[in-house]
C-alpha cells in the first residue's frame, strides 16, 4: 500500500477524534516509515509491515481514554441530521432515565465489590488493633494481680495479631485482583465502543 | 505471557530504552525487540500513556531535513524503573527460594 493511501485509510478510521489526536498519531507512523526508508527498506514494504489500517486504528483508539472514545463515537461523521436532533429531544424522557439506570447498575456493582474489599480490610485492622489493646490490657491485669487471666488474655491477643498478619495477605491479593478486574473491564468497554464505531460506518 | 503482565513490562522496557539517552520511535523498537516482541502499533499507545502520566517528555529535533520526535525520560519515569527493579529483587528472592525448596523435595 502507498504511504498516502495508508495515512488516509487510518485517518478515516479515526474520524471523530480531535484533529490534534489524529495528527499526532499519523505523525508517529509517518516518522517510522521515514526511518525505515532511511534504513534501506522500500517504502511500500515499510508501510505494509506496520499492519492494516484497521489494526493501527484499533490500537490508537484503545490507547485513548474512555470519555474521548465515547465523544468520538457519539459524533456522527456528517454531524447530526435534523430528524436525529428532534428524535433525541423528543426521546429524552425515555433515554435519559434508561442511561441513568444503566450507569447506576454499573456504579452499584463497583460499590459492592469495593465494600467487600473495605470490609475485609476492616476485619484485618480490627484484629490487629484488638490484639494490641488486649496486650496492653493484660499488663494492667497482671499489675492488679490476676496472673492466670493475664496469660489467657495475652494468648488471645497474640492470636488476634496472628490472624491480622495472616489475613492481610489475602486482603491485599483481593484488592489487587479488584484493581486488575477494573482495568480489564475498562478495556472491555473500550473494545465495545470501538466495535460500535465499525458497525456504524 | 499474560497480556496485562506484558503491558506492564513494555512500559518499563520503553523507559529503559530512553534512560541513558533520548531516543526515537524506530530506535526504541529496535532496542526492545530482542527482549519482547513489539510492533509500531503497540508502541504508540505506550508512548502516549507514558507522556500523559509524566514519565517522559517529547521534543522534536531536525534530522535529515525532517522533524523527528525524541523521547526524554523524567524523574517520574526514573522512579518507575527503580520501583520495578526493587519489586523484582524481592520476586527473584522468592523465586530462588521456591526453586531451591522444590529441588530439595
Amino acid at each position: 500500500m502507498k504511504r498516502n493511501e495508508f495515512m488516509e485509510a487510518v485517518r478515516k478510521k479515526l474520524k471523530g477524534l480531535s484533529e490534534e489526536d489524529i495528527n499526532k498519531a499519523l505523525e508517529f507512523y509517518d516518522e517510522i516509515i521515514n526511518d525505515k526508508v532511511e534504513d534501506g527498506v522500500p517504502e511500500d514494504e515499510a508501510v505494509d509491515a506496520l499492519g492494516t489500517p484497521d489494526e493501527i486504528a484499533e490500537q490508537i483508539l484503545m490507547g485513548m481514554s474512555l470519555p474521548k472514545l465515547v465523544k468520538a463515537k457519539a459524533k456522527p461523521a456528517g454531524g447530526f441530521k435534523a430528524w436525529e436532533i428532534v428524535l433525541l429531544i423528543l426521546g429524552f424522557p425515555l433515554w435519559f432515565p434508561l442511561l441513568v439506570a444503566a450507569a447506576s447498575v454499573v456504579f452499584a456493582f463497583f460499590i459492592v465489590i469495593l465494600s467487600l474489599v473495605i470490609a475485609f480490610f476492616a476485619v484485618v485492622i480490627s484484629f490487629g488493633i484488638g490484639g494490641l489493646v488486649l496486650i496492653a490490657a493484660s499488663f494492667m491485669v497482671l499489675i492488679t494481680g490476676g496472673g492466670a487471666s493475664a496469660i489467657y488474655q495475652i494468648g488471645v491477643a497474640l492470636m488476634f495479631i496472628g490472624l491480622a498478619v495472616l489475613l492481610f495477605i489475602p486482603a491485599k491479593a483481593l484488592a489487587l485482583w479488584m484493581v486488575n478486574m477494573c482495568k480489564k473491564f475498562g478495556r472491555w468497554v473500550k473494545l465495545k465502543v470501538i466495535n460500535m464505531r465499525k458497525k456504524g460506518e | 505471557m499474560d497480556a496485562q503482565f506484558k503491558r506492564g513490562l513494555l512500559d518499563i522496557l520503553v523507559l529503559a530504552a530512553i534512560k541513558n539517552e533520548d531516543s526515537y520511535g524506530y530506535k526504541i523498537i529496535k532496542d526492545i525487540k530482542p527482549y519482547l516482541t513489539i510492533s509500531e502499533s503497540t508502541l504508540y499507545p505506550i508512548l502516549r500513556r507514558l507522556e500523559e502520566g509524566g514519565s517522559l517528555t517529547v521534543n522534536s529535533q531536525e534530522h535529515n531535513g525532517r522533524l523527528r520526535k525524541y523521547y526524554h525520560i523524567t524523574d517520574v519515569g526514573r522512579k518507575r524503573i527503580e520501583d520495578f527493579a526493587n519489586e523484582w529483587k524481592e520476586i527473584l528472592e522468592i523465586y530462588e527460594y521456591v526453586v531451591r525448596e522444590g529441588d530439595a523435595a
